[in-house]
């Protein structure tokens, strides 16, 4: 296990960006039943400034439990916040980093659990939401963090979405993610921000499957310029239809639906969709071996499947 | 569609209204508008004018036929109007020949055949009573003001007992004194009748005071439901303490917020509509 290296105090400010930890935990295909599986932590990344660490952290969680655990057992994201979970103080000991907020994404093939990733976000302007289906067939908010958004969090909390309305209805409707640039303004981004507008810069929405259907549920991760999600959020969109699995020459073929890609280059573009359609898993690029575009220290690819195809990726670059 | 029950009373599934183009594709003046009502619940609308609110409000009446989705009410489907749903218009509509009990009484008749005569007068006098009207129901409409033909109004929609009561801008043409009177007024009666109450309203303090929840419409064509806020101030309602609630502001906000922002987007959502019709795309305008 790596030691605290850095202090916490002295870190806030001089992050880059909000997601500043991450893992990847990952539900081994097994014959057992479902209650004798268990999520086991592939990958632990601490994101400071300077450098990228990867910690040796191992780990297990069974239904239910722990972070990644509790996303398994609700089928949807887990927002873990506050000073007396056990759990997110175990990762601000073990980062070294002053860790907010934990949000526990859960990434569904075929209906399938496949991997729970963890991002621990710092402080900075943004929020993030978790948007439920409620028994009006309504998208409410089930989970959320905000800072700096006093008025937005208030009504947010009264605010309600039928399939199809605002952007979590927009994601539900269509099961697809989208980023929205300067929500303020965007005439899709529906709510109202504060009486003095935070100038938040991206909004992100990212609908989350379950298994045996399509659960409704909608992360919306919010951020400003100063202090991004990470250095570069993307939104690729699948070009054309995915190949089945096991075949050996996926040529799959991924547009971004929401940012230029250019200065990503092409060529890098496609060789990590290829390794997402045979992995068909959530990626992680480390700038040792995967190779990154210049610039970049570390990636993200979380995969969206429909059934068995893949029709998005989020790209996170820091 | 699912089962009747009482936290999905009045179910409004992709509701759609288009008129023929003929120029092109028919106009779909209100798209995939989804709505769930629960029993007693007082709903607003609210949206700018022209974007397809009372158009919504017909469709529930039955007045105005479907082009698609789903309506109904208590788990049945409606297929036109019926007495289970009253409608108030923003004019009451008083058959000016006839006094107010007989106003009343003429939509009492059809909802309660096998009554006395003794019986039919008694539910009038009743809800007139409960209007304020008391004193006044041998008078014709000629004899009385707006805010007592539209309390006339009221009085023959809610003596019918329905199921769900429509108000379509039911204030619109009354002076700001006699509208909060007979917000007050339909208020009392609808916490004592627990009537499921949908109110098209332009008034964003009115939608505030008299509902449980507001749906706010995007602009039209293609109008939808942008976003429902659910109004937490318990209910019965006292205006004064509602207006002095400390969150009251955030609330109002809220919802000027989002008529602005339709306001500023209306022409590009407009010059989308018209692109979307000439290429032929089925994708949405708005999200």
């Amino acid at each position: 296990m790596t030691t605290m290296t850095l202090e916490p105090s002295t870190l806030t400010s001089e992050l880059l960006t909000l997601i500043n930890y991450v893992e990847v935990w990952t539900l081994p295909a097994t014959d057992e039943s479902e209650s004798q599986s268990v999520l086991q932590l592939d990958h632990a990344y601490v994101i400071g400034r300077e450098d990228v660490r990867r910690l040796d952290s191992t780990g297990r969680n069974g239904l239910g439990e722990g972070i990644a655990g509790s996303a398994w057992k609700q089928q949807r994201p887990v927002i873990l916040q506050g000073e007396n979970s056990a759990v997110l103080q175990h990762v601000i000991d073990i980062s070294g980093l002053p860790i907010e907020v934990l949000l526990a994404i859960p990434v569904y093939r075929d209906y399938q659990l496949v991997n729970v990733v963890v991002f621990g976000l710092t402080a900075g302007c943004g929020g993030v939401e978790i948007w439920s289906r409620d028994d009006r067939d309504e998208l409410a908010i089930s989970g959320s963090y905000y800072e700096g958004l006093s008025s937005f969090e208030f009504i947010s909390q009264y605010v309600r979405f039928p399939k199809g309305a605002g952007v979590p209805g927009a994601c539900w409707k269509d099961g697809r993610p989208r980023i929205i640039a300067q929500p303020h303004a965007a005439p899709n981004f529906i709510r109202s921000f504060d009486k003095d507008p935070a100038q938040l810069s991206q909004c992100i929405g990212l609908p989350i499957g379950r298994e045996y259907g399509f659960a409704g549920s909608v992360i919306l991760l919010l951020s400003d310029e100063a202090k991004p999600l990470a250095r570069n959020f993307n939104l690729w969109q699948c070009e054309s239809s995915t190949p089945t699995e096991g075949d050996t020459n996926p040529a799959v073929r991924f547009t971004s639906s929401s940012l230029d890609t250019s200065d990503l280059g092409s060529d890098w573009c496609q060789s990590v969709c290829d390794r997402v359609a045979i992995d068909r898993q959530t990626l992680l690029l480390t700038s040792g071996s995967d190779g990154l575009p210049v610039g970049f220290r570390f990636g993200v690819v979380i995969p969206f499947f429909c059934n068995e195809s893949i029709d998005d990726l989020a790209v996170l670059l820091f | 569609m699912s089962k009747n029950t009482s936290n999905r009373y009045v179910e409004i599934s992709n509701l759609t209204k288009a008129y023929p183009n003929p120029f092109g594709r028919d106009i779909e003046v209100v798209k995939d508008f989804n709505m769930i009502l629960k029993k007693g619940e007082i709903v607003s609308v609210i949206g700018h004018s022209g974007c397809g609110k009372s158009t919504v409000l017909t469709m529930v009446a039955g007045l105005n036929p479907i082009s698609a989705g789903e309506l109904a009410v208590e788990g049945k489907q409606i297929s036109g109007p019926g007495p289970d749903r009253s409608v108030v218009f923003q004019s009451p509509c008083l058959l000016p020949w006839m006094t107010t009990l007989e106003n009343v009484m003429l939509g009492v008749k059809q909802c309660y055949p096998h009554g006395t005569r003794k019986q039919r007068r008694q539910i009038c006098e009743h809800y007139l009573n409960l209007v304020g009207l008391a004193d006044s129901m041998h008078k014709y409409p000629r004899e009385m003001s707006g805010g007592m033909q539209q309390r006339v109004g009221i009085a023959r929609a809610i003596a019918l007992k329905p199921q769900v009561l429509l108000l379509d801008e039911p204030f619109g043409r009354l002076d700001s004194l006699t509208r909060m009177d007979l917000q007050d007024t339909i208020l009392e009666i609808l916490d004592r009748e627990k009537i499921t109450t949908m109110v098209i309203t332009h008034d964003v303090d009115e939608a505030i005071y008299m509902s449980d929840r507001i749906c706010m419409m995007t602009n039209g064509p293609e109008a939808t439901v942008g976003q429902i806020l659910e109004v937490p101030f318990a209910r019965p309602r006292v205006r004064a303490d509602v207006l002095d609630h400390p969150r009251y502001y955030d609330f109002r906000f809220a919802l000027i917020a989002f008529l602005e922002k339709q306001e500023h987007s209306k022409d590009a959502h407009i010059q989308a509509v018209h692109e979307k019709l000439q290429q032929g795309s089925e994708e949405p305008v708005s999200a």
